[in-house]
Protein backbone atom coordinates (compact mmCIF):
# COMPACT_ATOMS: atom_id res chain seq x y z
CA UNK A 1 0.00 0.00 0.00
CA UNK A 2 2.83 2.39 0.92
CA UNK A 3 4.65 1.43 -2.27
CA UNK A 4 1.50 2.08 -4.31
CA UNK A 5 1.05 5.51 -2.71
CA UNK A 6 4.65 6.53 -3.38
CA UNK A 7 4.47 5.32 -6.99
CA UNK A 8 1.23 7.22 -7.48
CA UNK A 9 2.70 10.39 -6.01
CA UNK A 10 5.76 10.12 -8.25
CA UNK A 11 3.50 9.85 -11.29
CA UNK A 12 1.45 12.83 -10.17
CA UNK A 13 4.55 14.92 -9.70
CA UNK A 14 5.93 13.90 -13.08
CA UNK A 15 2.75 15.01 -14.78
CA UNK A 16 2.17 18.18 -12.80
CA UNK A 17 5.81 19.19 -12.96
CA UNK A 18 5.71 18.76 -16.69
CA UNK A 19 2.82 21.18 -17.01
CA UNK A 20 4.66 24.06 -15.44
CA UNK A 21 8.14 23.47 -16.67
CA UNK A 22 6.66 23.29 -20.15
CA UNK A 23 4.63 26.46 -19.70
CA UNK A 24 7.50 28.46 -18.29
CA UNK A 25 9.96 27.50 -21.01
CA UNK A 26 7.55 28.61 -23.70
CA UNK A 27 7.56 32.03 -22.11
CA UNK A 28 11.33 32.18 -21.67
CA UNK A 29 12.74 35.35 -23.05
CA UNK A 30 9.37 36.45 -24.36
CA UNK A 31 10.56 39.94 -23.62
CA UNK A 32 14.31 39.90 -23.60
CA UNK A 33 16.00 42.87 -22.15
CA UNK A 34 16.78 40.41 -19.44
CA UNK A 35 18.45 37.06 -18.91
CA UNK A 36 15.32 35.57 -20.34
CA UNK A 37 13.17 34.24 -17.54
CA UNK A 38 10.08 36.42 -17.72
CA UNK A 39 7.16 36.81 -20.12
CA UNK A 40 7.01 40.55 -19.66
CA UNK A 41 9.73 42.98 -18.69
CA UNK A 42 9.55 46.76 -18.71
CA UNK A 43 12.41 48.95 -19.85
CA UNK A 44 13.21 52.08 -17.81
CA UNK A 45 11.24 54.41 -20.10
CA UNK A 46 8.09 52.25 -19.93
CA UNK A 47 5.48 52.84 -17.23
CA UNK A 48 2.56 50.62 -18.31
CA UNK A 49 2.84 47.70 -20.69
CA UNK A 50 0.54 44.88 -21.74
CA UNK A 51 1.36 41.50 -23.17
CA UNK A 52 -0.64 38.81 -24.90
CA UNK A 53 0.61 35.51 -26.22
CA UNK A 54 -0.61 32.25 -27.66
CA UNK A 55 1.49 29.11 -27.57
CA UNK A 56 0.93 25.70 -29.07
CA UNK A 57 2.49 22.51 -27.75
CA UNK A 58 1.47 19.97 -30.39
CA UNK A 59 2.92 16.91 -28.66
CA UNK A 60 3.69 16.08 -25.06
CA UNK A 61 5.79 13.10 -24.11
CA UNK A 62 6.12 12.20 -20.43
CA UNK A 63 9.21 10.46 -19.13
CA UNK A 64 9.83 8.50 -15.98
CA UNK A 65 12.69 8.53 -13.47
CA UNK A 66 14.96 6.60 -15.83
CA UNK A 67 14.22 8.89 -18.79
CA UNK A 68 12.09 6.28 -20.56
CA UNK A 69 8.88 7.44 -22.21
CA UNK A 70 5.78 6.78 -20.14
CA UNK A 71 2.52 5.57 -21.57
CA UNK A 72 0.56 8.70 -20.78
CA UNK A 73 -3.21 8.95 -20.66
CA UNK A 74 -3.04 12.72 -20.17
CA UNK A 75 -3.36 15.48 -22.78
CA UNK A 76 -1.22 15.11 -25.87
CA UNK A 77 -1.63 18.70 -27.05
CA UNK A 78 -1.89 22.03 -25.28
CA UNK A 79 -2.74 25.58 -26.33
CA UNK A 80 -1.92 28.27 -23.84
CA UNK A 81 -3.00 31.92 -23.98
CA UNK A 82 -1.47 34.39 -21.58
CA UNK A 83 -2.34 37.98 -20.80
CA UNK A 84 -0.02 40.08 -18.64
CA UNK A 85 0.15 43.66 -17.42
CA UNK A 86 3.26 45.42 -16.19
CA UNK A 87 3.34 48.57 -14.06
CA UNK A 88 6.55 50.42 -13.23
CA UNK A 89 6.88 52.35 -10.01
CA UNK A 90 10.24 53.79 -11.06
CA UNK A 91 12.65 53.42 -13.98
CA UNK A 92 14.30 50.66 -11.93
CA UNK A 93 11.34 48.65 -10.65
CA UNK A 94 8.11 47.13 -11.90
CA UNK A 95 5.36 44.64 -11.09
CA UNK A 96 3.68 42.24 -13.48
CA UNK A 97 0.52 40.19 -13.25
CA UNK A 98 -0.06 37.33 -15.66
CA UNK A 99 -3.05 35.08 -16.22
CA UNK A 100 -3.25 32.13 -18.58
CA UNK A 101 -6.04 30.24 -20.25
CA UNK A 102 -5.21 26.67 -21.24
CA UNK A 103 -6.85 24.21 -23.58
CA UNK A 104 -5.83 20.60 -23.10
CA UNK A 105 -6.77 18.07 -25.74
CA UNK A 106 -6.25 14.44 -26.56
CA UNK A 107 -6.94 12.24 -29.57
CA UNK A 108 -9.94 10.01 -28.95
CA UNK A 109 -9.57 6.42 -30.06
CA UNK A 110 -12.69 4.52 -31.07
CA UNK A 111 -13.54 0.92 -30.27
CA UNK A 112 -11.83 -0.10 -33.50
CA UNK A 113 -8.61 1.59 -32.28
CA UNK A 114 -8.94 4.19 -35.05
CA UNK A 115 -8.65 7.89 -34.18
CA UNK A 116 -12.10 9.46 -34.05
CA UNK A 117 -11.51 13.07 -33.12
CA UNK A 118 -10.19 15.00 -30.19
CA UNK A 119 -11.54 15.65 -26.71
CA UNK A 120 -10.65 18.96 -25.12
CA UNK A 121 -11.21 21.07 -22.02
CA UNK A 122 -10.34 24.70 -21.35
CA UNK A 123 -9.76 26.52 -18.12
CA UNK A 124 -7.83 29.31 -16.44
CA UNK A 125 -4.45 28.56 -14.94
CA UNK A 126 -2.84 29.83 -11.75
CA UNK A 127 -2.21 33.59 -11.88
CA UNK A 128 1.32 34.85 -11.47
CA UNK A 129 2.47 37.96 -9.58
CA UNK A 130 6.07 39.11 -10.11
CA UNK A 131 8.32 42.01 -9.39
CA UNK A 132 11.75 43.10 -10.59
CA UNK A 133 14.19 45.70 -9.39
CA UNK A 134 17.32 46.77 -11.22
CA UNK A 135 20.08 47.15 -8.65
CA UNK A 136 22.71 47.93 -11.29
CA UNK A 137 21.76 49.81 -14.46
CA UNK A 138 23.75 49.21 -17.65
CA UNK A 139 25.95 52.09 -18.78
CA UNK A 140 26.94 53.13 -22.29
CA UNK A 141 30.20 54.45 -20.85
CA UNK A 142 30.96 51.04 -19.28
CA UNK A 143 29.84 48.38 -21.78
CA UNK A 144 31.20 45.44 -19.78
CA UNK A 145 29.19 46.34 -16.71
CA UNK A 146 26.09 44.11 -16.58
CA UNK A 147 22.57 45.08 -15.74
CA UNK A 148 21.68 43.21 -12.56
CA UNK A 149 18.06 42.67 -11.59
CA UNK A 150 16.54 40.94 -8.59
CA UNK A 151 13.24 39.22 -9.11
CA UNK A 152 10.56 37.69 -6.95
CA UNK A 153 7.21 36.13 -7.66
CA UNK A 154 4.22 34.39 -6.19
CA UNK A 155 1.82 32.01 -7.87
CA UNK A 156 -1.21 30.96 -5.83
CA UNK A 157 -2.73 27.57 -6.52
CA UNK A 158 -6.19 28.58 -7.65
CA UNK A 159 -6.79 26.51 -10.76
CA UNK A 160 -7.86 22.89 -10.75
CA UNK A 161 -4.89 20.59 -10.40
CA UNK A 162 -4.14 16.96 -10.94
CA UNK A 163 -5.12 16.35 -7.33
CA UNK A 164 -8.75 17.28 -7.89
CA UNK A 165 -9.15 16.29 -11.51
CA UNK A 166 -12.34 14.57 -12.53
CA UNK A 167 -11.32 13.77 -16.11
CA UNK A 168 -9.99 10.33 -17.01
CA UNK A 169 -7.38 11.95 -19.28
CA UNK A 170 -6.58 14.88 -16.96
CA UNK A 171 -7.87 17.33 -19.53
CA UNK A 172 -9.29 19.51 -16.76
CA UNK A 173 -5.88 20.08 -15.12
CA UNK A 174 -4.78 23.71 -15.44
CA UNK A 175 -2.86 24.44 -12.25
CA UNK A 176 -0.06 22.97 -10.15
CA UNK A 177 -1.97 22.42 -6.91
CA UNK A 178 0.73 24.18 -4.86
CA UNK A 179 1.32 27.81 -3.97
CA UNK A 180 4.73 28.79 -5.34
CA UNK A 181 7.21 31.43 -4.28
CA UNK A 182 10.03 32.37 -6.62
CA UNK A 183 13.17 34.45 -6.24
CA UNK A 184 16.18 34.99 -8.43
CA UNK A 185 18.77 37.14 -10.08
CA UNK A 186 19.13 38.19 -13.69
CA UNK A 187 22.27 39.49 -15.41
CA UNK A 188 22.39 41.02 -18.86
CA UNK A 189 25.15 42.65 -20.88
CA UNK A 190 23.03 44.91 -23.07
CA UNK A 191 25.73 47.24 -24.39
CA UNK A 192 27.55 44.70 -26.56
CA UNK A 193 26.65 43.84 -30.15
CA UNK A 194 25.94 40.26 -29.07
CA UNK A 195 24.21 40.51 -25.73
CA UNK A 196 24.62 37.61 -23.29
CA UNK A 197 22.23 37.15 -20.42
CA UNK A 198 21.80 34.67 -17.60
CA UNK A 199 19.07 34.20 -15.02
CA UNK A 200 19.03 31.93 -11.99
CA UNK A 201 15.80 31.37 -10.09
CA UNK A 202 14.60 29.15 -7.28
CA UNK A 203 10.94 28.21 -6.89
CA UNK A 204 9.65 26.81 -3.65
CA UNK A 205 6.30 25.02 -3.60
CA UNK A 206 4.44 25.18 -0.31
CA UNK A 207 3.41 21.89 1.28
CA UNK A 208 -0.28 21.25 0.68
CA UNK A 209 -2.60 18.49 1.80
CA UNK A 210 -4.21 16.71 -1.13
CA UNK A 211 -6.55 13.78 -0.64
CA UNK A 212 -5.34 13.31 2.93
CA UNK A 213 -1.62 13.33 2.12
CA UNK A 214 0.67 16.29 2.83
CA UNK A 215 2.57 16.71 -0.44
CA UNK A 216 5.48 18.98 -1.22
CA UNK A 217 7.37 19.10 -4.54
CA UNK A 218 11.10 19.67 -4.30
CA UNK A 219 12.68 23.07 -4.87
CA UNK A 220 13.00 23.95 -8.54
CA UNK A 221 16.23 25.58 -9.67
CA UNK A 222 16.15 27.07 -13.14
CA UNK A 223 19.13 28.42 -15.07
CA UNK A 224 18.49 30.33 -18.31
CA UNK A 225 21.31 31.52 -20.53
CA UNK A 226 20.72 33.53 -23.69
CA UNK A 227 22.44 35.44 -26.45
CA UNK A 228 20.75 38.13 -28.51
CA UNK A 229 21.71 40.43 -31.31
CA UNK A 230 20.44 42.10 -34.46
CA UNK A 231 19.71 39.64 -37.26
CA UNK A 232 21.85 40.29 -40.37
CA UNK A 233 18.77 40.45 -42.63
CA UNK A 234 18.27 44.21 -42.81
CA UNK A 235 15.25 46.12 -41.55
CA UNK A 236 11.86 44.50 -41.57
CA UNK A 237 8.23 45.18 -40.90
CA UNK A 238 6.23 48.34 -40.48
CA UNK A 239 8.54 51.26 -39.84
CA UNK A 240 11.52 49.24 -41.15
CA UNK A 241 13.01 48.20 -37.84
CA UNK A 242 15.83 45.73 -37.27
CA UNK A 243 14.88 42.21 -36.20
CA UNK A 244 16.37 41.03 -32.93
CA UNK A 245 17.26 37.35 -32.63
CA UNK A 246 17.64 35.62 -29.29
CA UNK A 247 18.69 32.05 -28.60
CA UNK A 248 19.22 30.29 -25.33
CA UNK A 249 19.15 27.19 -23.20
CA UNK A 250 17.36 26.35 -20.00
CA UNK A 251 18.15 23.86 -17.28
CA UNK A 252 15.50 22.84 -14.77
CA UNK A 253 16.34 20.71 -11.74
CA UNK A 254 13.81 19.91 -9.05
CA UNK A 255 14.69 18.09 -5.83
CA UNK A 256 12.85 15.09 -4.48
CA UNK A 257 9.24 15.47 -3.45
CA UNK A 258 7.91 14.49 -0.06
CA UNK A 259 4.68 12.88 1.06
CA UNK A 260 3.77 13.14 4.74
CA UNK A 261 7.35 14.31 5.39
CA UNK A 262 8.88 11.23 3.78
CA UNK A 263 11.04 11.61 0.70
CA UNK A 264 9.53 10.03 -2.39
CA UNK A 265 12.28 7.97 -3.96
CA UNK A 266 13.23 8.73 -7.56
CA UNK A 267 11.01 11.80 -7.68
CA UNK A 268 13.67 14.30 -8.71
CA UNK A 269 12.98 16.09 -11.98
CA UNK A 270 15.37 17.27 -14.64
CA UNK A 271 14.87 18.72 -18.09
CA UNK A 272 17.02 20.81 -20.39
CA UNK A 273 15.55 23.03 -23.05
CA UNK A 274 16.56 25.31 -25.90
CA UNK A 275 14.78 28.18 -27.57
CA UNK A 276 15.11 30.71 -30.36
CA UNK A 277 13.02 33.82 -30.87
CA UNK A 278 12.69 36.78 -33.21
CA UNK A 279 11.56 40.24 -32.07
CA UNK A 280 9.92 42.52 -34.60
CA UNK A 281 8.81 46.08 -33.87
CA UNK A 282 5.40 46.43 -35.46
CA UNK A 283 4.43 50.02 -34.67
CA UNK A 284 5.74 52.81 -32.43
CA UNK A 285 4.72 51.10 -29.21
CA UNK A 286 4.13 47.49 -30.30
CA UNK A 287 6.43 44.54 -30.51
CA UNK A 288 5.86 40.99 -31.72
CA UNK A 289 7.93 38.00 -30.68
CA UNK A 290 7.96 34.58 -32.34
CA UNK A 291 9.47 31.77 -30.30
CA UNK A 292 10.28 28.12 -30.88
CA UNK A 293 11.19 26.18 -27.76
CA UNK A 294 12.20 22.56 -27.38
CA UNK A 295 12.14 20.75 -24.04
CA UNK A 296 14.07 17.57 -23.46
CA UNK A 297 17.24 18.41 -25.38
CA UNK A 298 20.76 17.17 -24.77
CA UNK A 299 19.31 13.86 -23.56
CA UNK A 300 18.12 15.21 -20.21
CA UNK A 301 14.51 14.43 -19.35
CA UNK A 302 13.73 12.81 -16.03
CA UNK A 303 10.26 12.66 -14.50
CA UNK A 304 9.29 15.44 -16.86
CA UNK A 305 7.94 16.24 -20.28
CA UNK A 306 9.66 16.42 -23.66
CA UNK A 307 7.85 18.80 -25.98
CA UNK A 308 8.11 21.35 -28.72
CA UNK A 309 6.37 24.69 -28.36
CA UNK A 310 5.54 27.47 -30.83
CA UNK A 311 4.43 30.83 -29.55
CA UNK A 312 3.51 34.30 -30.74
CA UNK A 313 3.67 37.14 -28.24
CA UNK A 314 2.62 40.75 -28.60
CA UNK A 315 3.44 43.63 -26.26
CA UNK A 316 2.34 47.23 -26.27
CA UNK A 317 3.66 50.13 -24.23
CA UNK A 318 0.68 52.18 -23.07
CA UNK A 319 2.66 54.87 -21.27
CA UNK B 1 35.20 70.57 -24.31
CA UNK B 2 33.39 68.08 -22.04
CA UNK B 3 29.75 68.15 -21.00
CA UNK B 4 29.60 68.77 -17.26
CA UNK B 5 25.91 68.72 -16.48
CA UNK B 6 22.44 67.85 -17.70
CA UNK B 7 20.38 70.02 -15.39
CA UNK B 8 16.64 70.00 -15.05
CA UNK B 9 14.78 72.54 -17.18
CA UNK B 10 11.22 73.76 -16.81
CA UNK B 11 8.95 73.57 -19.85
CA UNK B 12 8.68 77.36 -20.21
CA UNK B 13 12.45 77.75 -20.02
CA UNK B 14 12.83 75.06 -22.65
CA UNK B 15 10.32 76.83 -24.89
CA UNK B 16 12.29 80.07 -24.45
CA UNK B 17 15.52 78.28 -25.31
CA UNK B 18 14.01 76.96 -28.54
CA UNK B 19 12.76 80.44 -29.39
CA UNK B 20 16.29 81.88 -29.14
CA UNK B 21 17.74 79.31 -31.53
CA UNK B 22 17.81 79.43 -35.28
CA UNK B 23 15.38 76.97 -36.93
CA UNK B 24 15.36 74.04 -37.19
CA UNK B 25 16.55 72.70 -33.84
CA UNK B 26 17.25 68.99 -33.41
CA UNK B 27 16.23 67.57 -30.03
CA UNK B 28 17.61 64.15 -29.18
CA UNK B 29 16.29 62.06 -26.29
CA UNK B 30 18.77 59.54 -24.91
CA UNK B 31 19.76 57.66 -21.74
CA UNK B 32 22.98 56.15 -20.41
CA UNK B 33 21.24 52.74 -20.09
CA UNK B 34 19.97 52.79 -23.68
CA UNK B 35 22.06 50.42 -25.82
CA UNK B 36 20.15 51.48 -28.92
CA UNK B 37 21.36 55.04 -28.36
CA UNK B 38 24.96 54.05 -29.06
CA UNK B 39 24.91 54.69 -32.82
CA UNK B 40 23.04 57.96 -32.35
CA UNK B 41 25.59 59.27 -29.86
CA UNK B 42 28.49 58.04 -31.96
CA UNK B 43 27.16 60.05 -34.92
CA UNK B 44 27.39 63.23 -32.82
CA UNK B 45 31.06 62.81 -31.97
CA UNK B 46 33.01 65.93 -32.86
CA UNK B 47 30.00 68.02 -33.92
CA UNK B 48 30.34 71.62 -32.88
CA UNK B 49 28.21 73.16 -30.14
CA UNK B 50 26.81 75.53 -32.73
CA UNK B 51 25.09 72.73 -34.62
CA UNK B 52 21.66 73.52 -33.17
CA UNK B 53 21.37 70.23 -31.32
CA UNK B 54 19.94 69.83 -27.82
CA UNK B 55 20.40 66.59 -25.89
CA UNK B 56 17.63 65.62 -23.47
CA UNK B 57 18.39 62.76 -21.09
CA UNK B 58 15.28 60.81 -20.17
CA UNK B 59 14.57 58.52 -17.18
CA UNK B 60 18.20 58.66 -16.21
CA UNK B 61 20.41 60.11 -13.50
CA UNK B 62 22.49 63.17 -14.36
CA UNK B 63 25.90 61.67 -13.58
CA UNK B 64 25.34 58.69 -15.86
CA UNK B 65 23.94 60.86 -18.66
CA UNK B 66 26.97 63.15 -18.56
CA UNK B 67 29.34 60.16 -18.50
CA UNK B 68 27.64 58.70 -21.57
CA UNK B 69 27.94 61.95 -23.54
CA UNK B 70 31.60 62.36 -22.64
CA UNK B 71 32.32 58.71 -23.43
CA UNK B 72 31.20 59.36 -27.02
CA UNK B 73 32.76 62.82 -27.23
CA UNK B 74 29.35 64.50 -27.61
CA UNK B 75 29.68 68.19 -26.88
CA UNK B 76 26.15 69.60 -27.02
CA UNK B 77 23.86 71.35 -24.58
CA UNK B 78 22.22 68.79 -22.34
CA UNK B 79 19.19 68.94 -20.05
CA UNK B 80 17.08 66.50 -18.05
CA UNK B 81 14.09 65.85 -20.30
CA UNK B 82 11.88 63.57 -18.17
CA UNK B 83 8.86 65.87 -18.11
CA UNK B 84 9.22 66.83 -21.77
CA UNK B 85 9.54 63.15 -22.72
CA UNK B 86 6.32 62.32 -20.88
CA UNK B 87 4.52 65.24 -22.48
CA UNK B 88 5.61 64.15 -25.95
CA UNK B 89 4.74 60.49 -25.27
CA UNK B 90 8.31 59.26 -25.70
CA UNK B 91 8.20 55.52 -24.93
CA UNK B 92 11.33 54.31 -26.66
CA UNK B 93 14.82 55.62 -26.91
CA UNK B 94 16.52 57.04 -28.84
CA UNK B 95 13.97 59.52 -30.21
CA UNK B 96 14.67 62.63 -32.27
CA UNK B 97 12.35 65.63 -32.66
CA UNK B 98 12.73 68.62 -34.91
CA UNK B 99 11.61 72.01 -33.68
CA UNK B 100 10.47 74.66 -36.13
CA UNK B 101 9.28 77.90 -34.55
CA UNK B 102 8.74 76.05 -31.29
CA UNK B 103 6.61 73.27 -32.80
CA UNK B 104 8.09 69.84 -32.05
CA UNK B 105 7.58 67.03 -34.50
CA UNK B 106 9.12 63.52 -34.50
CA UNK B 107 11.92 63.34 -37.02
CA UNK B 108 10.24 60.47 -38.85
CA UNK B 109 6.80 62.16 -38.93
CA UNK B 110 5.24 62.36 -42.38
Amino acid sequence: MIFFRFKFVAALIAISGGIFISESVTLACASCGSGGDEPLVLFPAEAIKIHGSVSLTPELESTGPDGATLQSTGPDRRVNSTFAVGLAWSPRGFFTVAQSLTTNSRAVVGADQAASGRASRSGVGDPSFSGRYTVLMPQLSRPLMPQIQLLAGYRPAIARSIHDSSDAHLLDVFGSGFDEIRAGIDLWLGMLSVKPGVALTATESLATRHNGTLLKPGTLIRLTASLSGIAPIGDFGIGAQPVKLTTGITSDRRGAASADHEIVQNSEQAVNGAFISADISAWESDGIKLTLAQQGVFGVVKNSVASQNWSVAWARVLR
Amino acid sequence: MAVVACPAIAQQDFDLLLATKKNPVTIKFFASWCGSCKDDLESLRGKSRNSNIIMLSAFDDETSSVAALNHFGVDQACFNGDAIARKLGVRHLPRTFISNNGQLLPKDAK
